[in-house]
């Protein structure tokens, strides 16, 4: 039986786009009405074979795309705008935003035909309520984990061994993660590629909070996913002991930046957090770090390497590398266009030779 | 006891690579200091400079064993080296002003004045390998040679940089990444693909 049009696709195609109705329907050639009815799949029998042509070489897809049968997901619970404070990403940014990650969901589903994960630590789910608190879960987590008191070393590799993806993207300005829970994937983390390293941490495991603790949204999961980061990240009573005794300066901080891998205003926040400090120490320094304009962008020396991801590159390589797919290959498995295939995987597929011949 | 001389400094610490090896000394002492983890919590700078000078001063004495043209010379609770019985050096920090901070002993003071000799050595002219943090303490911005006239700079170079230079690359806490173990190739015959891909 021949695949269905599905009209669920056409609308992310569009929305990845950033384009309107009207727009389409015009550069199609398409009265808008007809193809408001396609898209809305108001039509029994389908678009016509060569409107669905005409559509997709408008939006730059191929045709396979829209006969897809992939299912869609919502907003995540991290992004949903319900739970955002600030408005800073606009409602056209954000179904970009969804469309993008939906596609790459896409992708992974057929990537993930090649290969298994087998997670090597346990990936708990915990009711925040039953699990006493955030603080309480972190803390349950780093044992599970078996991880030692101190800073994490590489949180993303933790991730990714409890069967977590951390994916790296181009995300809007003001979206640093974004948490992907689908039933048919592992659990997918993508992380704002272009944010300092001390903030991917963070959001990675702000990102890791939520998939610990939250399945439905509520009022307080932004607010719960920060407590429980703060605590996974900088254990409440081992950084207390290093505050004793301290005067705290910029100095001090960078020192503790680079021991804990967290940016210094989020470890100023911490130690008024922790009460070790006076509140009159904490605000002397917020006023500092922003004269310096250091609440924007941290002094460069005291930077730290990003945590790369090894196992989704390494599914992406092995397509190429083990698997000889070359870039055409790559388009009828993805149901992609090169263009977009390259820029989400370029990094990945520059090391697999066969892509390279293909141009 | 002459001024030091920026050329004949500069051509006896390039013979045998000896400038190569005492910067080397002193990276490797900062990648030592990086990774003790009790760093952070240090309540005094010169705790760390400490440590960088013990390890700086054994990585060189390593680095130089078998350096005919090399006496390391211990004297009143520190060591220095002289090369071919020309240049006496002594490891040290600086701020960026290139001004190491000793006490002012007596001693201290006379490193650096030239019409004097020191430790019962003539004639050497008298310098410091330092060392200069960026402002935080987090990494080296500068090794080289200073001179000084008392408190006055004559002159610095930097060390020049072996070919193979240590570069610290990230440590994952495991020894493998997450794909080597977590990633596995799909069995063939795997009957839900098989099915997905019809």
């Amino acid at each position: 039986m021949a695949a269905s049009f599905n009209a669920n696709l056409l609308l992310l195609a569009r929305q990845y786009r950033g384009r309107s109705q009207a727009d389409v329907a015009s550069a199609a050639g398409l009265n808008q009405g007809h193809y408001s009815r396609i898209e809305n799949g108001l039509m029994p029998e389908g678009p016509s074979a060569d409107n669905v042509e005409r559509i997709a070489s408008t939006l730059e897809f191929p045709t396979s795309f829209f006969f897809l049968q992939d299912g869609l997901v919502g907003l995540p619970l991290s992004v949903h705008p319900m739970n955002r404070r600030k408005t800073a990403v606009g409602e056209r940014a954000m179904k970009q935003i969804h469309a993008e990650l939906n596609i790459r969901l896409i992708h992974l589903r057929r990537y993930l035909r090649a290969a298994d994960i087998h997670p090597e630590l346990p990936l708990l789910s915990i009711d925040v309520d039953e699990g006493g608190g955030p603080q309480a879960i972190a803390q349950m987590l780093r044992k599970s984990w078996s991880i030692p008191d101190g800073p994490i070393g590489n949180l993303t590799d933790y991730c990714e061994r409890a069967g977590i993806l951390v994916i790296w993207c181009d995300l809007e300005k003001g979206v640093d993660g974004v948490t992907m829970n689908v039933r048919d994937l592992p659990p997918c983390i993508f992380l704002n590629q272009r944010v300092p390293a001390d903030r991917m941490r963070f959001s990675l495991a702000h990102e890791l909070g939520h998939i610990i603790m939250h399945t439905i949204p509520g009022d307080e999961i932004e607010n719960e996913a920060n407590a429980f980061a703060a605590e996974f990240l900088v254990p409440e009573k081992q950084f207390r002991r290093a505050l004793i005794g301290q005067r705290l300066s910029l100095e001090w901080l960078a020192r503790q930046k680079a021991y804990w891998k967290a940016s210094m205003a989020f470890l100023l926040y911490r130690a008024g957090a922790v009460g070790a400090v006076t509140r009159h120490q904490t605000e002397y320094l917020w006023r500092k770090l922003s004269a310096l304009g250091w609440r924007t962008r941290e002094p460069q020396e005291t930077d730290f390497p990003p945590e790369v991801p090894s196992v989704f590159p390494r599914l992406v390589q092995m397509h190429g590398d083990d698997l000889a797919y070359d870039l055409q290959a790559l388009q009828d498995l993805l149901s992609a266009n090169p263009n977009d295939i390259i820029r989400m995987y370029h990094g990945y597929l520059a090391k697999a030779g066969n892509l390279l011949v293909v141009k | 006891m002459p001024t030091p001389d920026e050329a004949t400094v500069k051509r006896t610490l390039q013979a045998n690579d000896r400038d190569i090896r005492c910067r080397n000394a002193i990276e490797r002492a900062w990648e030592h200091c990086q990774g003790l983890q009790d760093r952070a919590w240090w309540r005094r700078k010169s705790t760390t400079a400490a440590i960088m000078w013990e390890h700086s001063i054994a990585n060189a004495v390593e680095a130089l064993d078998g350096d005919p043209g090399t006496r390391v010379v211990a004297h009143q609770d520190t060591t220095s080296f002289i090369f071919e019985d020309t240049v006496l050096l002594r490891f040290k920090r600086a701020g960026i002003s290139l001004m190491t901070s000793n006490y002012p002993t007596q001693l201290a003071n006379l490193f650096h004045a030239h019409t004097r000799d020191l430790f019962g050595f003539d004639g050497h002219h008298r310098v410091e390998i330092v060392h200069v943090f960026n402002r935080f303490q987090t990494g080296l911005d500068w090794i080289g040679v200073v001179a000084r006239e008392k408190k006055q700079l004559l002159w610095q170079f930097e060390l020049r940089r072996g070919g193979t230079s240590v570069v610290g690359l990230p440590v994952s806490d495991r020894p493998t990444p997450a794909a080597d173990t977590v990633l596995r190739p799909a069995k063939p015959g795997d009957e839900r693909r098989d099915a997905e891909e019809h």
